[in-house]
């Protein structure tokens, strides 16, 4: 065996790893090489000088085992004072029912309330103006006399249709009652007379 | 008595014992069992008293916190070791940067690893000093070796582990570990010659 061999051999040879053979063969080189007899007394050396260690006494470990345990203990309290008061999360349903709920205000609420304030804002300001309690500017009359026109089409329109859908309602009464045979008074038949022209009018 | 309990029970006891009825008394068996070992090489490894002392608390308090992930597969020691070695290793890293940071005369590549070995082969030693110093010399040289040849070398003559061992524990070949460990001695040998020849009379 080279001595580069024996090197890389040193090792084993320390750690009893080599086998009978191996190691006869190291232990006869190293009698007869002082190089290589040289470089595992330094291995020596360097392993007697690092396992020595330089300990701290006990209270350094004592101090740290202290530390480490009341931190252990602080983590474990922790998780005692946590896991009581731990409770099912309804966030998974809270949150879309309340996405829906905000949508169903946004979309549907908010813009009728809204609708319905400004056309009572409108009619108040309206009042208030024939009583002369307030003064507007040429223009902000115009256009408050605007916006009445508007909502007063709005309900003349949903008052005529509630009217024309009752009055219809009452027609087909009386034409049922015709078309059963039942004998209508006079007035009856004008006033069913009256609506048809009427309503052939409109059409 | 209750040392002697204590004694006769195995890692892997202690280790079930602390994961499956929180107990804090096998868990402190443990931590006296590996407590010397560990802050060998981690004073080794991280070159300073109160840096090994944090690391050691860092690891033993994080190792309780993951205990349950510990299945046996290797034996606690070398889990243990391998854990504090990584810790130590991030140490060193957090280090690193603030030494960059503060140019506090950390080498930053192998060049000045280099020069610095031969700075300190350079001193002519005193006689009565030598074995004193060798020890503190070491530990400079230790500080400039890359990290993976210095964790070999402290697992090796800090611990006195065994090639096998130390290749479970840092998951590397056998041979990567002989490799490592043959370089970090012909460096520690180079940079302490003249302490050597003293040392050994």
């Amino acid at each position: 065996m080279s001595c580069k061999m024996i090197e890389k051999s040193l090792i084993d040879y320390l750690d009893h790893e080599l086998n009978e053979e191996e190691a006869t063969e190291v232990k006869n080189h190293l009698d007869q090489c002082t190089f290589c007899s040289e470089k595992l007394k330094e291995m020596t050396l360097l392993q007697s000088h690092l396992s020595k260690k330089n300990l701290p006494d006990d209270p350094f470990f004592e101090e740290m085992r202290r530390s480490l345990f009341e931190r252990i203990r602080g983590v474990r309290l922790s998780k005692e004072m946590v896991l009581p008061v731990r409770r099912r999360s309804w966030a998974p349903v809270l949150v879309p029912v309340a996405f829906l709920v905000l949508l169903w205000v946004g979309v549907w609420i908010v813009p009728g309330r809204y609708q319905e304030f400004a056309m009572k804002k409108d009619l108040t300001e309206l009042a208030r103006l024939d009583e002369g309690t307030i003064d507007l500017s040429p223009n902000e009359t115009e256009s408050l006399e605007e916006e009445a026109a508007i909502v007063d089409e709005f309900l003349t329109l949903a008052q005529a249709e509630e009217t024309t859908s009752d009055s219809l309602e009452e027609d087909l009464e009386l034409l049922n009652a015709l078309g059963e045979g039942e004998d209508l008074s006079e007035e009856e038949m004008e006033e069913l007379e009256e609506e048809l022209a009427s309503l052939g009018e409109e059409v | 008595m209750a040392v002697a309990v204590d004694n006769i029970l195995s890692d892997l006891d202690l280790v079930r014992q602390a994961q499956q009825q929180d107990d804090l008394k096998a868990y402190e068996v443990l931590v006296k069992r590996y407590e010397k070992e560990a802050f060998g090489l981690a004073y080794t490894l991280v070159g300073s008293r109160e840096d090994a002392k944090d690391v050691l608390q860092e690891t033993f308090f994080n190792l309780y916190l993951s205990l349950k992930n510990f299945r046996g597969e290797s034996s606690f020691r070398t889990y243990f070791l391998r854990v504090l070695v990584n810790r130590c290793r991030d140490e060193q890293r957090k280090k690193s940067v603030w030494g960059r940071l503060f140019f506090a005369g950390v080498p930053k590549t192998e060049e000045e690893g280099e020069e610095f070995l031969e700075g300190i082969s350079l001193k002519t030693p005193q006689d009565q000093l030598a074995q004193t110093e060798l020890g503190q010399k070491i530990e400079e040289v230790m500080k400039v070796l890359p990290w993976r040849q210095r964790t070999v070398f402290a697992l090796k003559f800090v611990d006195g582990m065994k090639i096998r061992e130390i290749a479970e524990l840092t998951e590397l070949t056998p041979g990567a570990v002989k490799a490592n460990l043959f370089h970090a001695v012909s460096k520690m040998r180079d940079a302490l010659k003249a302490y050597m020849e003293l040392a050994k009379g």
